[in-house]
């Protein structure tokens, strides 16, 4: 074996025959491990929030949203066949956006109207995903259904069954129509909750006075991520301005990639913590080794090898710790979920135990169940997670950069050794 | 031994600088060395014994002068071409033993070996396990330096500066460490070493028996 990698070893310890791991590769080895662990949950909570929220907004805009001029787009069934021709595209159904004043019972609100064919709720998976019934139905079918936000409905005093009125202006003269409230949604989206509501686009024809046409067609993909690959041939065959959901929402998600991006450099300060903590653990394993380099280079272990030995223990400390971390990572983000419900089990035993000790004494209300993520409030059933490749390779070449980075100057200390000083030191 | 100069350093001077001013050890020595010799260096503590045994080994420069090493200017290489040089020359033996305590005695005497590149085949491994046998350790071979005792971790030190076969052994109070016992164990060995392989020795100390038994003997006044 290469007299670098068989002395590289020997100080790691690695070798069955030794004696134990070194305390000193041990710590540096830990360092890089657990920092990519925590690298690896963090992206992987962060990715998986940004593709929650994502969904969100492209559950609303649809993937690909083509407006009409202003009398909308009067020969939309045509447009709907050939668009639906298009290789990749899923759905394309015709729609209206109507913004007016909500009235109820209790007070007016801004709200947002969607207008969509009165079967697509039912008809859509991704839509009862993104909109949970709260109460009702999706039905739309009746003439002057509605269906309204949950925040929307508290803050008018809606209820399924009462009746709201949707109030536009007319040349400024408020113009009303009545609603039927037949089903109350919730989206865990703040904006969309106190805001949105839908009739059925036939409603919405007669309301807006244009029983022919439509305000706009929304367009499902079968990848919405890349979904700029599919605008040439869609605007082959509709001559229509369109609008992707990344267009509609271009800060909503700058501002999701400048998160990430923090997170990132986040990240990247705890690997800078990971780089002096590898450095003064190896400036001490050079040290500890000074009297054994001084005798390995008295029997001609040169300069340059001397400094390599330490290089390539950086570089494996940064491998395998590396490694090992992302795979810790990986199991700790798939069971994240398990280990969180845990955490919530455990927690109940703890307050469900001290009620018991303490209703004793005095009467105190049964705990209630305790979660990370209320689910009344977020509206997710789990700690969402998405694991992304890049993430893991960004983590990999990360804790082997700097780990290597971190054994230059105590490498480059073993290999300005001099025997003569050393060996006459001690 | 033989009348062929081996080690030839003249003129040499070593001076060290200190914050305040300079220290001449040596100045202006003129030393020759025959191949198969016994060298003594004495002298009082501070004479620069160690700093003699170092510059003719080429574990150090001198300040001034030439020293020729077998044919070969020693004194102007680089520290990479002196750990060259080292390696294949030069074996040291140290008052201190400076085994590597992670590496067990056949480990430590095989590492000359692997720091010379090539393979370890089964020939050098026989043969530092005839070197065991020579120095009366074969049973210690897989014992690591802290389950040795004294005289035992120095005979493995000389297994180990043998190991690569070197023209020359430096060894600077090779005894200056050990009891009594151990003491004239190790001297024994490095006599019987002396004759059995006929190597060149050059050896620093205060032992005046040693310096008795020796070829040549260089007094630093």
């Amino acid at each position: 074996m290469n007299i670098i990698l068989y002395l590289a070893a020997k100080y790691l310890k690695f070798k069955a025959s030794d004696r134990g791991i070194s305390r000193i590769a041990t710590i540096a080895f830990l360092t890089v491990m657990f920092s990519s662990t925590a690298s690896v949950v963090i992206l992987a909570g962060a990715n998986g929030f940004h593709s929650n929220f994502k969904d969100k907004l492209m559950s609303r805009d649809a993937h690909i949203t083509i407006l009409g001029s202003d009398d909308g787009i009067s020969n939309y069934q045509y447009y709907i066949d050939q668009i639906s021709l298009v290789d990749g595209v899923e759905e394309v159904f015709p729609y209206f956006d109507i913004q007016g004043i909500m009235n109820g019972a209790v007070g007016e609100w801004g709200t947002f109207v969607k207008a969509i064919p009165a079967d697509y709720p039912n008809k859509d998976d991704g839509f009862s995903k993104n909109f949970h019934l709260e109460e009702g139905t999706f039905d739309m079918s009746q003439p002057h259904s509605i269906i309204l936000g949950n925040n929307l409905a508290r803050n008018v005093g809606a209820a399924v069954g009462s009746y709201v009125f949707l109030v536009m202006y007319d040349n400024l003269m408020p113009v009303k129509y009545k609603f039927k409230v037949t089903g109350i949604f919730t989206a865990g989206y703040a904006e969309y909750d106190s805001s949105l509501a839908f009739i059925s686009f036939e409603e919405a024809q007669a309301i807006m006075g244009m029983p022919d046409n439509a305000y706009g067609l929304a367009v499902k993909v079968a990848d919405p991520y890349e979904v700029d690959k599919y605008l040439p041939a869609i605007s082959d065959v509709c001559p229509y301005t369109k609008y992707t959901w990344k267009n509609l929402n271009r800060n909503n998600l700058v501002a999701l990639d400048n998160e990430k991006l923090l997170m990132q450099i986040i990240i990247f300060f705890f690997f800078a913590v990971v780089f002096f903590n590898i450095l003064s653990t190896m400036i001490a394993m050079v040290l500890d080794k000074k009297e054994e380099i001084g005798i390995l280079k008295a029997m001609g272990l040169k300069p340059g090898d001397a400094m390599h030995v330490f290089l390539f223990d950086g570089f494996f400390i940064g491998v395998l710790g590396g490694v090992l971390g992302i795979l810790l990572g990986l199991i700790i983000t798939i069971s994240l979920n398990d280990i969180l419900h845990a955490i919530e089990y455990a927690v109940d035993f703890v307050n469900i135990s001290a009620h018991f000790v303490t209703s004793i004494f005095t009467p105190v209300p049964y705990p209630a169940h305790f979660e990370f993520f209320n689910s009344s409030v977020y509206y997710i059933s789990g700690f969402p997670i998405k694991i992304e490749f890049g993430d893991l390779v960004f983590t990999a070449l990360l804790g082997v950069t700097i780990s290597t980075l971190a054994v230059v100057f105590p490498a480059w200390k073993a290999g300005k050794m001099r025997p003569v000083e050393v060996l006459r030191n001690d | 031994m033989t009348d062929e100069i081996l080690i030839r350093a003249a003129e040499i001077g070593k001076t060290y600088k200190t914050i305040v001013d300079e220290v001449m050890v040596l100045e202006k020595l003129d030393v020759e060395i025959k191949r198969g010799s016994a060298v003594a260096i004495i002298g009082e503590s501070g004479r620069g014994k160690t700093t003699l045994l170092n510059i003719l080994s080429g574990l150090d420069n001198p300040s001034c002068g030439s020293v020729v090493f077998d044919g070969r200017r020693i004194d102007t290489m680089d520290e990479t071409e002196l750990a060259v040089f080292r390696n294949k020359h030069v074996g040291f033996i140290f008052q201190h033993h400076y085994l590597l305590r992670d590496f067990h005695a056949l480990d430590n005497i095989l590492l000359p070996l692997r720091i010379a590149g090539g393979k370890i085949d089964n020939a050098k491994v026989k043969k530092v396990w005839e070197m065991l046998d020579y120095i009366g350790l074969r049973n210690r071979a897989y014992h690591f330096p802290d389950q040795l005792s004294g005289g035992e971790r120095q005979r493995i030190a000389i297994a180990r500066a043998l190991a690569n076969d070197p023209v020359v052994v430096f060894a600077d109070e090779p005894t200056g460490s050990l009891d009594k016992r151990n003491s004239g164990a190790v001297e024994d060995l490095l006599w019987k070493l002396k004759t059995d392989f006929n190597k060149t020795f050059v050896i620093a100390t205060h032992n005046t028996d040693i310096a008795h038994k020796c070829d040549q003997v260089i007094e630093l006044k």
